[in-house]
């Protein structure tokens, strides 16, 4: 396999710490957090609720609400730094570098334009997209419409919707959630984008429509090559889509390497609980372990490393300082006093 | 006490009448649709199904939230549409239900040990209100909580604090057959496997009979005996766990299993074997209610719909080719 | 309480809340110190003197001290305000949960609202008004008319809604009976939001009163009320604007301290806002 390593860096979030507003205090909400995805990769980001994964998204898109605020880090999208950008700069990314994909397709689907104009609304308002390569690029606005459309039936064509000449013309309300959930990432792919970000977009949809978008990720991953930030809870889902994982616990990544690595042998004991709760089925019985407690309130964090009154191999620097992330292989990070001596 | 088993549903129908326009009456939408099966007691039954199989209406059928169209509904040998008055609070004692969404299922202005201790009363479990708070403080502790949590309110609970408090309260009154619906649908993966644990551990402990309503297999492996796979209203397969999940007969309980995604990045096997959506129970197909979503659907499977038949004993599925996807799982 | 610590949250409410306390300090406290005859006391020699040492407020043109009678007009002004939204409340809310919780009642009930609430609210109370003779009370029972269907509609709407909440259905199964349910449950979970809104209907009704007064459906002249007084007043408006702006602010500022109070009260009856 063609080592990924080596191509170049489509998105480095470094440091990044974000705040909340909480009750009218802000509390930490996202601790130096660190990731890079290079061209072609699927990294899986994963954590329960409460990580900080959907926050790290919303921090990339340039799309923190209101009672969010960056204080320190730096994301840079193909060595452009996205903090700091204006909004209009901001949509202007948004429409071309960042497509993002969320959890409900029906809140972000127009429910008054059928599939096909909504699709077709992003060729108009980015007519470069219709230009590609072409011995003649489209010139008069039929001509780009005529385009536009044909471009928009391929596309509906790509994420396997049947009969798309006749589901242009529906309607969002229309179409089932999976459905929807096709159409959307259509429109995150027409973009042609450096970066796709997925936020949990299986979790609300049926298990075997789900099986049936994951399956479209995948060959999609094998025929054009997505990077794709692939934000999840299901650890099944990132075993089977991601190349790189980056494991988050409240607010910090914990760890982050390969996906083989982090399954067959996690160092951080977070990540190795986390792999033992998912139930498995071996032969004939099923086996998993739970974790005591559960990950603390952002408002009232532990002291040192936040998972320490849950770790089972807690040391007695872990109470008192936090530990900072350091490579123990190739492109395996990990934050653990278990791996790195602490600094005091 | 007769010695059939705990609880037995028998071709039970629910149909719900639809008003089309101007009060026209269209065809009604069939939630359930000639469905049985027997619990045993001191057993776990599970039930899986994608939205609108009628895993939902069946388990509101059990509690006699609604009442069915056709059909019997028996728990320890009475039928459920004969009860009256009292009656219907001795069974509401014995079974009980734990919903989905359990921030739903509490009154959001009740601090936890009214939320305990208001069915103490209603059903007339216990004498007096000393008692109740006793017992309200016994059943918090069985589920892992502690009693500082009792002045709170719902939404100064955590998830799991929530779904713990749910199952009290429904234990509380003392039931034997209980009713899961989607226990861990909304909480995290870490907070599930405690959860499992724990319902477990409590079935265990107070020698109680569950039927387990979830999309979750792996969830549905761990916890039951028997397992049911509801399609459009019927079951559609229904056999020992261990063999459900080892040899499926029916297509649709193959892509129920095959749909899981592994962790495990070295067996990289997402297959999608159902076509298509997840239907409505507003239009069912012709034939076998399967058949626009079956990849081996043949003529004969348009036409006539297959009965639920004992294939090999306790293993039932109603398919006209069972077996066919058996090639596919590894 | 939390509720004072939700106030002082909001810099708005605050200001709600002193205000009101104020006018209705003052409201409570005028017919204590003022003599009633201060309506009667025509003094021509005094008339339509601008505010001084004196008339705080300046005098009318009967002569009268327009402050006394401002702040006489307070009370009777908050006295009719409060209780027409007292009683439109009470009326409103049952019929409206009546009409959610008894499904063959809903349809003629709604029926009879979207009657009262289709005749534009100054109308209707005019046509009540005149129907029942130009007095205090009759003018408060046409403004009762006036306000109770509003309240009907929302009560109704919240326990439509409440009623398909899943908590309700898993209170059934815990033996929770009718009776219960609707007085334990539902009752508190849809009344706070609909009473919630009566602060600011205090404001509203004021504001109709003193139209009313206005144009003529009101007590009277020697009945000091805020809206005959800008009614009296208007005809001096070049010559004694203080007539005009002195009655006019006071309705103005009571009504928007009101309506703060309201916006207060819907915060603090949220149970998710408690903590």
């Amino acid at each position: 396999m063609a080592t990924v390593v080596d191509r170049e860096i489509v998105l480095a979030v470094e440091d990044l710490c974000v705040e909340l507003s909480i009750g009218g205090t802000w509390v930490q909400a996202l601790n130096d957090v660190s990731v890079t995805i290079r061209r072609g990769e699927v990294l899986g980001l994963v954590g329960e609720s409460g990580s900080g994964k959907s926050l790290t998204a919303l921090s990339i898109a340039g799309l923190l609400p209101d009672n969010a605020r960056v204080i320190a880090g730096s994301i840079r999208l193909n060595g452009d730094e996205v903090l700091g950008k204006s909004e209009q700069a901001l949509n202007r990314l948004r429409a071309r570098s960042v497509a993002l994909v969320f959890q409900n397709p029906t809140s972000y689907l127009n429910p008054v334009l059928t599939v096909g104009d909504q699709i077709a609304e992003i060729f108009e308002l980015n007519p470069e997209l219709l230009d590609d390569g072409h011995a003649r690029a489209p010139r008069s606005r039929r001509e780009r419409r005529r385009e536009a459309w044909r471009k928009t039936i391929e596309a509906l064509r790509l994420v396997r919707i049947p009969d798309p000449a006749a589901v242009v013309a529906r309607y969002p309300f229309e179409l089932s959630g999976g459905m929807q959930q096709r159409v959307v990432i259509a429109m995150a792919l027409v973009r042609e984008p450096d970066l796709i970000i997925a936020d949990e977009i299986t979790t609300a949809l049926d298990v075997t429509v789900q099986a049936q978008i994951l399956s479209l990720l995948a060959e999609l991953r094998r025929s054009i090559g997505m990077t794709l930030l692939l934000i999840t809870h299901d650890l099944g889902i990132v075993a089977q889509l991601a190349d790189r994982v980056a494991v988050m616990y409240s607010g910090s990544v914990v760890e982050s390497s390969d996906v083989s690595s982090l399954f067959k042998a996690p160092k951080h004991p977070y990540a190795k609980a986390l792999l033992e709760t998912v139930p498995t089925i071996h032969g004939d019985h099923t086996v998993f372990r739970p974790i005591p407690g559960a990950m603390p309130a952002l408002t009232d964090p532990p002291p040192g490393c936040r998972f320490h009154p849950r770790c089972p191999d807690v040391l007695p620097a872990c109470s008192t300082v936090a530990p900072e992330p350091l490579a123990v292989a190739r492109d395996h990070i990990v934050a653990c006093h278990l791996h790195g001596t602490p600094r005091r | 006490m007769s010695d059939e088993p705990f609880v037995v549903v028998e071709n039970v129908a629910k149909h719900f009448p639809v008003r089309g326009f101007f009060g026209r009456r269209t065809a009604p939408v069939k939630a359930v649709d000639g469905l049985s099966f027997q619990i045993p007691r001191g057993r776990t039954f599970g039930l899986v199904g994608e939205s609108g199989c009628g895993k939902t209406t069946i388990a509101m059928l059990l509690v006699k939230l609604l009442a069915p169209t056709a059909g019997h509904i028996r728990f320890d040998g009475t039928d459920l549409a004969g009860l009256k008055g009292p009656a219907i609070k001795e069974f509401r004692r014995r079974v009980q239900i734990v919903f989905q969404d359990p921030y739903g299922s509490l009154d959001p202005r009740q601090p936890m040990l009214k939320a305990l201790i208001e069915p103490l009363a209603t059903l007339n479990v216990v004498a007096n209100r000393a008692r109740a708070v006793d017992r309200a403080v016994e059943s918090i502790e069985l589920v892992g909580l502690d009693r500082e949590l009792l002045k709170r309110l719902p939404h100064e609970l955590s998830g799991g604090q929530r779904q713990r408090l749910v199952i009290a309260r429904a234990l509380a009154v003392g039931p034997r057959f209980v009713i899961l619906d989607e226990p861990t649908a909304s909480v995290d993966v870490s907070i599930q496997a405690q959860i499992l644990s724990l319902l477990a551990a409590l079935k265990a402990q107070q020698e109680l009979t569950y039927l387990l309503i979830s999309h979750n297999l792996v969830v549905v492996r761990y916890m039951s005996d028997v397992v049911a796979v509801m399609y459009l209203g019927r079951i559609v397969e229904m056999a020992d766990a261990a063999e459900l999940f080892t040899r499926p007969l029916h297509p649709y309980s193959s892509a129920l299993i095959s749909a899981i995604p592994i962790p495990d990045p070295d067996a990289r096997t997402i297959t999608a074997l159902a076509k298509g959506d997840v239907p409505s129970p507003v239009n069912t197909p012709a034939g076998c209610r399967y058949h626009p979503r079956c990849p081996y659907a043949e003529r004969v499977c348009t036409e006539q719909e297959p009965p639920l038949t004992e294939l090999t004993p306790g293993h039932h599925a109603a398919c006209h080719f069972p077996g066919i996807a058996a090639g596919v799982l590894g | 309480m939390r509720a004072l610590r939700l106030i002082w949250h909001s810099k708005l409410a605050t200001l709600g809340v002193v205000l009101f306390s104020g006018i209705l300090v003052a409201a409570i406290v005028a017919p204590l110190v003022i003599p009633a005859s201060v309506v009667r006391d025509v003094k021509f020699s005094a008339k339509l003197s601008p505010p001084g040492a004196a008339h705080w407020f300046g005098t009318d043109d009967f002569g009268r001290d327009l402050f006394s009678m401002v702040l006489l007009a307070a009370h009777l002004d908050l006295r009719v305000a409060l209780t027409v939204v007292f009683a439109a409340l009470v009326v409103g809310t049952v019929l409206g949960a009546i009409a959610g919780l008894v499904e063959r009642l809903d349809e003629p009930l709604m029926r009879v609202t979207d009657i009262f609430l289709s005749i534009p609210s100054l109308v209707l109370a005019m046509a009540i008004a005149s129907v029942l003779g130009r007095s205090l009370q009759n003018l408060s029972i046409a403004l009762i008319f006036v306000s109770w269907p509003i309240y009907c509609r929302l009560m109704r709407g919240q326990v439509l809604s409440e009623k398909q909440k899943p908590y309700v259905r898993a209170l059934r199964t815990l033996g929770v009976g009718h009776t219960r349910m609707i007085l334990r449950h539902i009752i508190p979970n849809t009344l706070f939001p609909v009473v919630a809104r009566a602060p600011a209907d205090v404001g509203l009704v004021l504001i109709t009163m003193a139209a009313l007064s206005y144009i003529g459906f009101g007590p009277g002249p020697y009945v000091p009320e805020w809206g005959s007084l800008v009614a009296a007043g208007q005809s001096y408006i070049f010559q004694a604007p203080w007539l005009v702006i002195f009655p006019g602010v006071a309705i103005f500022l009571t009504s928007l301290s009101l309506n703060l109070v309201g916006d207060w009260a819907r915060d603090v009856f949220d149970p998710r806002l408690r903590s």
